[in-house]
């Protein structure tokens, strides 16, 4: 049953960047605190620790930095609340980083001048992906921090 | 986030402080995740079936949040609306109409950056987060200054 959800026909069409991309969402044009600072931002992203249980021999690459055997899953959100980007099956040991750099080779296409909004565990990159990272953690201490 | 300045609330001293405040409340929506975990529960334990199944299940399960998110009723709508015209009144006291203006004549300087900035192609992350702040920072003491706060 969930296979049938993951390929195409389901997948390209709720989970794509096509409404997203077209134009700023109005959450961002109406808020004054965004606009229009973030205009070409096209949504947030971070990676999440799904729980998994993966077989005996692979559980130690499973086990993850807060201590629990997962997957670690990299979600894309734009400013409508919607899933535009799904990035699965990756051990719970792997970096944000890490799966970043694999959406980026394999299937995560950005519109030129776009960019997503991040937060400490994805670094400030070159092109073709732009990110922005803030940390709250390093707000409260005090240290610069963008 | 958010949360996290309001315990330690004070105002933004420098440009770096005010951009990851407005940084950490547009990023909210990310928090989505944590909804469609509470939503769908299998998200919660761990699933006894093959690997590539469990790698299935929160794609699958990301899908369907959005096929009822594209069927349902807007959340919050009332709140939202609330939330803007109160800002909207407590940062520009009584002239909203007057800024409507401003906002469109905004959106068209807006198009053409966009324009500008597709022509030019990279943009350097660091110069751009820098400059972000930077409009943030003058913006908020332009409003203050207006206002009288200091």
């Amino acid at each position: 049953m969930v296979k049938i959800f993951v390929p195409d026909p389901f997948y390209l069409n709720y989970v794509s960047f096509a409404s997203s991309t077209i134009s700023t969402h109005p959450k961002i044009i109406n808020n004054f605190c965004f606009w229009p600072y973030v205009k070409d931002a096209v949504g947030a992203i971070n990676g999440s620790h799904i729980p998994a249980s993966p077989l005996q021999c692979d559980r130690a690459i499973y086990c993850n930095c807060k201590g629990f055997v997962s997957q670690n899953c990299l979600f894309v959100c734009d400013f409508g609340m919607k899933f535009t980007y799904v990035l699965t099956g990756w051990e719970g040991s792997a970096m944000d980083m890490q799966i970043l750099q694999d959406a980026c080779t394999s299937s995560l296409n950005i519109p030129a001048g776009k960019y997503f909004l991040a937060d400490d565990g994805f670094p400030l990159t070159p092109e073709p992906l732009y990110l922005i990272a803030a940390p709250a953690i390093t707000w409260l201490s005090g240290a610069r921090c963008h | 986030m958010l949360f996290l300045h309001l315990l330690t609330f004070s105002r933004p001293e420098n440009k770096e402080e005010l951009f990851n405040l407005w940084h950490a409340s547009a990023q909210n929506v990310i928090e989505r995740i944590g909804v469609i975990k509470c939503h769908f529960q299998i998200l919660l334990l761990p699933p006894e079936y093959s690997i590539e199944v469990q790698a299935f299940i929160p794609v699958a399960l990301c899908m369907l949040h959005n096929l009822i998110t594209s069927h349902s009723e807007p959340e919050n709508t009332d709140n939202d609306n609330i939330t803007q015209d109160w800002v909207a009144s407590v940062e520009w006291g009584d002239g909203v109409e007057e800024d409507t203006g401003d906002e469109e004549i905004r959106f068209e300087d807006g198009g053409e950056a966009e324009a500008e900035a597709e022509e030019i192609g990279p943009i350097d992350s660091k110069a751009l987060c820098d400059a972000i702040a930077e409009a943030m920072w003058s913006d908020d003491q332009g409003h203050l200054q207006a206002r009288g706060e200091i």
